[in-house]
Order: C-alpha cells, then sequence, then structure tokens
C-alpha cells in the first residue's frame, strides 16, 4: 500500500516536471537525491565522482522529461541510469587506476565523520581498520555483484527490482547476490 | 560457516535468498516462525546465519559522507547552461521547493549568480556538437525507458 502510493508520488511528481512544472523536479530530487549519490559513491569509491555522476543521472531525467510516460517505476529509471553511469565509469581502466589511488585519500575523511562524538583514538583505528576492510571488501566484488548488494543491501530493492535495473532475470539476481555475499562471508570474516 | 556440519539445502543458491531476507528481517511473520523453527534445529543455518549478520552489520558500520553543499546549485546551472533561456525562468518555483536549510550560502552565491548572467536571447541556437551528444544521450534515455515499460508488461 505504502510501496504504491510512493510509486505514484514519484510518477505524479516526473509527469508534473513533464507539464514543466519545475518545482516538482526539486521535489523529486530532494526525495532521490541522496539516495543517488551514496550508491554511486559506494559503486565508484569517491566522493566527487560520484556527485559528478549523480548530477549526470538528474540531468538525463530532466532532458527525458517530456516524453515521460510513468508505465515504469520511476526509481528502476532512475537506478538504471545511475548504474549503467556507474559501470561505465568502472570499465574505464584509467579511472580504476585513479580509484585505487583515490581509495586510500578517501578512507580516512570517511571514518573521520563516523566519529563526530570525540572516540578514544583506539577506537578510532580500529573502526578506520575495519572501515577499510569492508570498503575492500566490497571494491573487490565484479561490479554487476556490487551494484546488487548495494542495491539490496541499502536501498532495500526487491530481487524483481533489481533485476529490472541490471536487465536481467530474477534467477541471475539471486546467483549474483548468492556469490556476491559469499565472498563477503569470507572477506569479512575476521569482522567481529 | 561450521566446518563439521554438511551445508543445508537451504543454503544452495536457489534458496539461499530466504535465509537472506530473514537476516536483513524482510520475511514476513509467518515465513519468519516457519523458519526460525528450522534455524532451531539446523547448526550448518546457523553459521551461516552468524557469518551473514557480521557481513550485515559491516555493511551497515558504512556511513554515508555528506553531500556538497553546491550539489543542487552546480546542478541547477549545468541544466541552465543547456536549454533554452525562456523555460528557465520556471525554476524559481523549483528553487523554492528544494529544501535550501543546509545550502543557503549556495543559494545566496546563486541568486547573485542569476543577477549578474540575465537570460539570453530567446531564439533557438543551431544545435552544437555538445547539444547533439545530449540529445542523443537523452534519446538512449528514453530508450532505457521504453525497455522498462516493455519488460514489465
Ligand atoms: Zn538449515
Amino acid at each position: 500500500m505504502a510501496a504504491a502510493a510512493i510509486l505514484d508520488l514519484d510518477a505524479g511528481l516526473m509527469l508534473c516536471v513533464r507539464d514543466g512544472d519545475s518545482a516538482c523536479f526539486g521535489a523529486l530530487l530532494d526525495r532521490h537525491r541522496n539516495s543517488v549519490v551514496h550508491f554511486l559513491y559506494r559503486m565508484v569509491l569517491n566522493q566527487a565522482i560520484a556527485e559528478e555522476l549523480a548530477q549526470e543521472v538528474f540531468l538525463r531525467i530532466y532532458r527525458s522529461r517530456a516524453t515521460y510516460e510513468p508505465s515504469a517505476k520511476f526509481t528502476t529509471w532512475l537506478f538504471r541510469i545511475s548504474t549503467n553511469l556507474a559501470f561505465n565509469w568502472l570499465r574505464d581502466e584509467k579511472n580504476e587506476r585513479l580509484q585505487e589511488s583515490l581509495q586510500d585519500q578517501d578512507a580516512p575523511s570517511a571514518t573521520r565523520r563516523l566519529f563526530d562524538h570525540q572516540p578514544s583514538v583506539e577506537s578510532v583505528l580500529v573502526h578506520r581498520v575495519k572501515l577499510n576492510e569492508v570498503r575492500d571488501a566490497i571494491a573487490k566484488l565484479p561490479a554487476k555483484q556490487r551494484a546488487a548488494v548495494l542495491m539490496h543491501k541499502y536501498e532495500e530493492m526487491e530481487y524483481s527490482q533489481i533485476a529490472r535495473v541490471l536487465g536481467c532475470s530474477e534467477s541471475a539476481v539471486k546467483s549474483l547476490l548468492f556469490r556476491a555475499y559469499e565472498s563477503l562471508r569470507t572477506r569479512l570474516a575476521q569482522y567481529a | 560457516m561450521a566446518e563439521h556440519t554438511p551445508r543445508c539445502p537451504l543454503q544452495s543458491e536457489d534458496h539461499a535468498q530466504l535465509l537472506l531476507s530473514y537476516c536483513a528481517r524482510r520475511l514476513d511473520p509467518a515465513r519468519t516462525a516457519v523458519l526460525q523453527r528450522h534455524i532451531d534445529l539446523c547448526p550448518s543455518c546457523r553459521a551461516f546465519l552468524e557469518s551473514q549478520q557480521l557481513v550485515w552489520d559491516a555493511l551497515d558500520s558504512w556511513n554515508n559522507s555528506p553531500i556538497s553543499r553546491n550539489f543542487d546549485t552546480q546542478l541547477l546551472q549545468r541544466i541552465h547552461d543547456n536549454r533554452a533561456p525562456a523555460r528557465w525562468l520556471g525554476a524559481d518555483s523549483w528553487l523554492a521547493a528544494i529544501s535550501w536549510k543546509p545550502a543557503l550560502p549556495a543559494a545566496a552565491i546563486l541568486a547573485l549568480w542569476i543577477i549578474a548572467y540575465p537570460t539570453q536571447p530567446t531564439s533557438a541556437p543551431p544545435l552544437d556538437t555538445s547539444q547533439a551528444e545530449q540529445v542523443e544521450r537523452a534519446l538512449e534515455d528514453l530508450d532505457m525507458l521504453q525497455q522498462l515499460r516493455l519488460n514489465t508488461k
């Protein structure tokens, strides 16, 4: 019931954007900006690039407004564009090299934000090590498995929706998630 | 994973989603109760769930980073740079709709920017290369939407 209402709201807002009301685009941006940026950040592991890609996602949504029809779930379309942009970025060999060097730069700031409440130096260090383990484990997953896990865990998407975003069958998603979580269980076995 | 316990069939690729959903607390109460009874009797599934719970907790610890304050301003600027100015005027209502509380300084800069760079003539200029690329990309995105539509039918 609630999910249907949310579907109607997004589709309604997009129809309103199609009809020329740009305030509705602001509302859509407010509703989905965070999830798109955070998803892309976990895909590319760099905040600046994630924001750049997220802007491209919303630009594409905006440019497609004139011919929008609400027959597909809005978030499926939104995440399909996001995922394709992330895959393209990750596919670029140059970007992969940059990614490796940026991962190291990014980690301390991400850890710092976890500890606004001024914990002990020891607990900061322990948590930083753990956070790096999580990031490394996610980074080592193939891109499609990574996207599937991020949509399953953080966006709480159903298998059927992940399948539509990735353009594959539900059984393929089952397989992707099965293998991804198996790898993560092995890699994060020490994370206790 | 328990090394001495034979792997339960529930952990096969076809059925593991049940255990994954249980760990994510996304099963309905009836299925949760049935699975709980099985878990109480199955050391292999208990071991599986313990290790999956570690993964879940680890992913939970990966907090979101704050988004740049000028994210909306930059997006707005990119839209403005690439579209006909007459319609851009409609963005006033969009600006009002966005929650600006965390981004007031950016909004102030944007306001000054709008004053400093008034809208350009309304006659549509010929498509340059970048505009042509944008049109192409927009068409690709529409194709994507069309495909989703066909898949959901
Ligand atoms: Zn079992």
